[in-house]
């Protein structure tokens, strides 16, 4: 870093579940399924929704019976 | 996790200097001079060094092994044999017993003396940027591993990695050509057990029948597998548990639907000429497929996890680590099939140390020879501490050798069978096997046929197994579900596999390379067009199961992130998403805040006197509540320049909670969770006013008194009671409307004096 430079202010979340989709229908319709009520917090930006921590597989399986193929991301091995 | 021979292979210097960094300084002297024999005493670093450099030079490897004990020698030979690095000193201990030695741990400590052998322990984690921020944001403190001054204080406490202890590969592949130390019993069956004396009797009764040792070729040609049995089979029990592990109880046993799922008639179908039932094929199937990786224990579960680097590589390592495996189940013997050990009871497996031996021996006779599972059975028998002697149950003398070795090792291609004129089966070592217990690779670790495929219009294919080989069985198994295996295979493209091949790292045009290079015929362009369809359908949704979350105060900060190199996608104004933080230089950065979203939240709410206002703290809010808030209360100031984060309860709001879902629990437990204390009567009166009675405003007649007690006597006055309606306080009742005149004649009646009627229009 240049020394010169000034820090940038930041908030760092760890370990947080997220789903991103640049779709907004797809967006939409994982918001509005009742069933996934309680495993998603709610939605974070126009592109993602934030999901309960642990939560994630409910919302896999129920995205599968849709018909979409999630692309899961997990945190690499450090 | 213990590591297995192939890890060792791969990091055994890093092994070596962890385990040395565990010595202290006059063990680690001894194992200097022993090892180095240097002039003086070395610093430790510099014993490090050479200790490393040592294993180069074959010649000095060589004295070393030549200056050991014989027991310790053995031992060395049986682990070259079985090519395995990594051993439980339990089942080295037993080795060494039962060929014959009585003192089997000192043999044990010789070798860890003598700087051949090494303690496993865990390795050092590599400080990564990511490491280091969270140390700075957490303070944890890096603790110094343990001591210790001689190899009996380790064995008596050996921390979190057991007694387990890894040769030097080096070490190993000095043993090749050495003359053998253990017997070759198609010589003599009665051989006596190399560390035995003379005088110590337990020689074989000479009226055994030993006749089966035959030389030269049997009267019946042998037969070798092609080695994809296992494989195939393993693949198919990966693919089986892929959505849902196997679970296991306390006691160690499987739960009853996954035991049905074990024993499933396509993964425990007969082997094809193996000659023998394998007793339990399935759950041997799971634990060989746990100790080689494919499967992986987390908690109570065996969850299916990435196929083995080895596969990939070709046959020699893949064997190797499935014969490993084969040795030492640690739920299953080829005695009594599945028999879990039970936790807390004392570990009581002899199967690995003499499935060791029995390989070991056959790899002692004399070559083109072939031998009975009966003569290595029963030298085993009379020799190791777990059979020997008088008291031992017929229930244990069961016969074991010839299931394990028809029936697990004979399929991996390791061994040739043949049968004598009688029917009974023989043994020799394969061509593949001799090279493996040589240390060298299999000649071919890939099969020269590389069009194996046939791929028809219904999406199945067929796969002909003169072609197979681990790294294109893994292939396969990631994107087609295994259907039928025999001499050609048939496997399923579906949308489920082509999503699982997508989710374990493939991608479309790896699995089209794949399926263009080993097919026997163009691959038709519909399968193609629909593999693709399935795969371009997954990029649409991404989930990340636990990424980092940057949050910046402004656009402009984060622009300006995003200038200096962050590696993030961006979700929003704010906000980026890294999914690996060992890439984020957090030097940038100034933590205005820290939130770990396993860890339970901290109240960062506080709530205004009415309950209504909720005023948040920054420094401890989290995402979860940036997207809850919205829900239960309404904005009332913008952040500016600092200012708290207020939001306000509005009867609408609640309103919003009600229609989400919520009931009055789930909006308690919000309460505790964020502010730290329960809603105040206010956020329950605007959560519950819809479901509570409707209220009613109306005019009421009010007898008003300045005493309580006056009021109290009219109230017990039953025929003064009859003319009111309610009492509505200490002080007053209500009156009946029509019966107003009746009650100032009753309190006429008992000298009260009523200072007359108030007008409702009256102020």
């Amino acid at each position: 870093m240049d020394p010169g430079q000034s820090r940038i202010p930041v908030k760092v979340h760890r370990r947080v579940c997220i789903l991103r989709s640049d779709d907004p229908i797809i967006i939409e319709e994982v918001l509005s399924r009742k069933k996934l009520q309680n495993d998603i917090a709610g939605r974070l930006t126009p592109s993602s929704v934030l999901i309960r921590p642990g939560r994630t597989e409910p919302i896999i399986a129920e995205l599968l019976k849709l018909g979409h193929t999630p692309k899961i991301v997990q945190r690499p091995q450090s | 996790m213990i590591p297995n021979s192939q890890e060792i292979a791969a990091d055994w210097s890093l092994r070596v200097e962890a385990a040395l960094g565990r010595y202290d300084g006059e063990l680690l002297d001894g194992v200097a001079t022993r090892l180095l024999k240097p002039r003086g005493t070395l610093p430790r670093e510099e014993v490090l060094d050479r200790t490393i450099e040592f294993f180069s030079n074959p010649v000095q490897v060589d004295r070393r092994i030549s200056a050991l004990d014989p027991a310790a020698q053995i031992l060395l030979e049986v682990a070259a044999k079985s090519q395995k690095t990594v051993w439980f000193v339990g089942n080295l201990v037993e080795i060494v017993l039962g060929l014959g030695w009585k003192d089997g741990i000192g043999a044990v400590v010789g070798l860890l003396e003598s700087g051949l052998a090494y303690p496993v322990f865990q390795l050092p984690t590599t400080p990564s940027p990511a490491n280091e921020f969270q140390e700075m944001t957490t303070a944890a403190p890096l603790s110094q591993p343990v001591q210790f001054g001689n190899f009996l204080h380790w064995l008596s406490s050996p921390g979190p990695m057991g007694h387990n202890l890894f040769f030097v590969p080096g070490v190993l592949e000095r043993m090749e050509g050495k003359p053998p130390l253990l017997p070759d019993l198609s010589k003599n069956p009665h051989a006596r057990a190399p560390g035995r004396d003379e005088e110590d009797g337990q020689q074989a009764d000479e009226s055994e029948p030993f006749e089966e040792v035959i030389y030269g070729a049997p009267p019946f040609p042998g037969v070798e597998a092609d080695g994809c049995e296992w494989f195939i089979r393993i693949s198919l029990l990966w693919q089986k548990i892929q959505k849902n592990p196997l679970k296991m109880t306390q006691a160690g046993e499987f739960f009853k639907k996954d035991q049905e799922r074990l024993e499933d008639s396509q993964l425990v179908a007969p082997i094809p000429e193996s000659n023998v039932v394998v007793p339990d094929l399935g759950y041997w199937l799971a634990e060989s497929a746990r100790a080689t990786g494919v499967l992986q224990a987390v908690d109570i579960e065996l969850q299916a996890t990435d196929f083995p680097v080895s596969w990939g590589k070709g046959w020699t390592g893949a064997l190797r680590e499935l014969l490993h495996g084969s040795f030492g189940a640690s739920g299953w013997n080829p005695q009594d099939g599945w028999k879990p050990q039970v936790p807390g009871e004392p570990v009581s497996n002899p199967f690995p140390s003499a499935l060791a031996i029995a390989f070991s021996l056959l790899g002692s006779i004399e070559s083109g020879s072939w031998i009975s599972p009966r003569v290595i059975e029963a030298w085993i028998l009379r020799n190791h501490p777990w059979w020997a002697g008088q008291g031992v149950r017929p229930s244990r003398r069961k016969p074991f050798l010839e299931t394990w070795l028809a029936g697990i090792v004979w399929p991996m291609g390791l061994v040739e069978m043949a049968k004598d004129p009688d029917g009974k089966l023989l043994f020799r070592l394969s061509a593949s096997g001799k090279m493996l217990m040589s240390g060298a690779s299999l000649s071919g670790e890939t099969r020269a046929i590389p069009k194996m495929l046939l791929i028809q219009p219904n999406l199945e294919i067929m796969a002909f197994r003169q072609g197979l080989d681990p790294a294109r069985i893994a292939k396969l198994s990631m994107f087609a579900v295994w259907k039928a295996f025999g001499p050609a295979c048939m496997l399923q493209l579906t949308p489920d596999s082509v999503y699982r091949a997508l989710e374990l790292g493939e991608s479309f045009e790896s699995v089209r390379a794949f399926l263009d290079g080993h097919s026997t015929r163009p691959v038709p362009q519909a399968i193609i067009d629909q593999i693709g369809s399935w795969a371009s359908k997954r990029e649409r949704v991404v989930i990340h199961t636990s990424a980092m979350v940057l949050e910046f105060s402004s656009a402009t900060d984060l622009e300006a992130a995003l200038g200096r190199g962050l590696m993030a996608v961006r979700l929003g104004d704010r906000h980026a998403l890294v999914d690996n933080e060992d890439a984020v230089d957090f030097r940038m950065f100034r933590l205005s805040g820290s939130r770990d979203y396993r860890v339970s939240p901290e109240p960062c709410i506080r709530q205004g006197p009415d309950g209504l206002d909720l005023t948040v703290d920054e420094t401890k809010s989290d995402l979860l509540l940036e997207t809850e808030l919205p829900l239960l209360a309404d904005p009332v100031l913008q952040k500016i320049g600092g200012a708290a984060n207020r939001h306000r309860i509005t009867p609408a709001s609640m309103a919003r909670v009600r229609e989400r879902g919520w009931n009055l629990e789930m909006l308690e437990q919000w309460f505790r969770t964020r502010t730290g204390e329960s809603p105040k009567s206010s956020v329950k009166l605007f959560f519950l006013a819809k479901a509570r009675k409707s209220l009613v405003i109306e005019p009421r007649i009010i007898l008003q008194s300045d005493e309580e007690e006056t009021t109290e006597g009219l109230w017990q006055w039953q025929e003064f009671k009859a003319v009111t309606l309610e009492r509505v306080g200490p002080c007053a009742i209500s009156i009946h409307p029509e019966k107003v005149e009746q009650a100032k004649s009753m309190l006429e009646s008992v000298g009260l004096k009523w200072g007359g009627m108030i007008s409702q229009k009256d102020p």
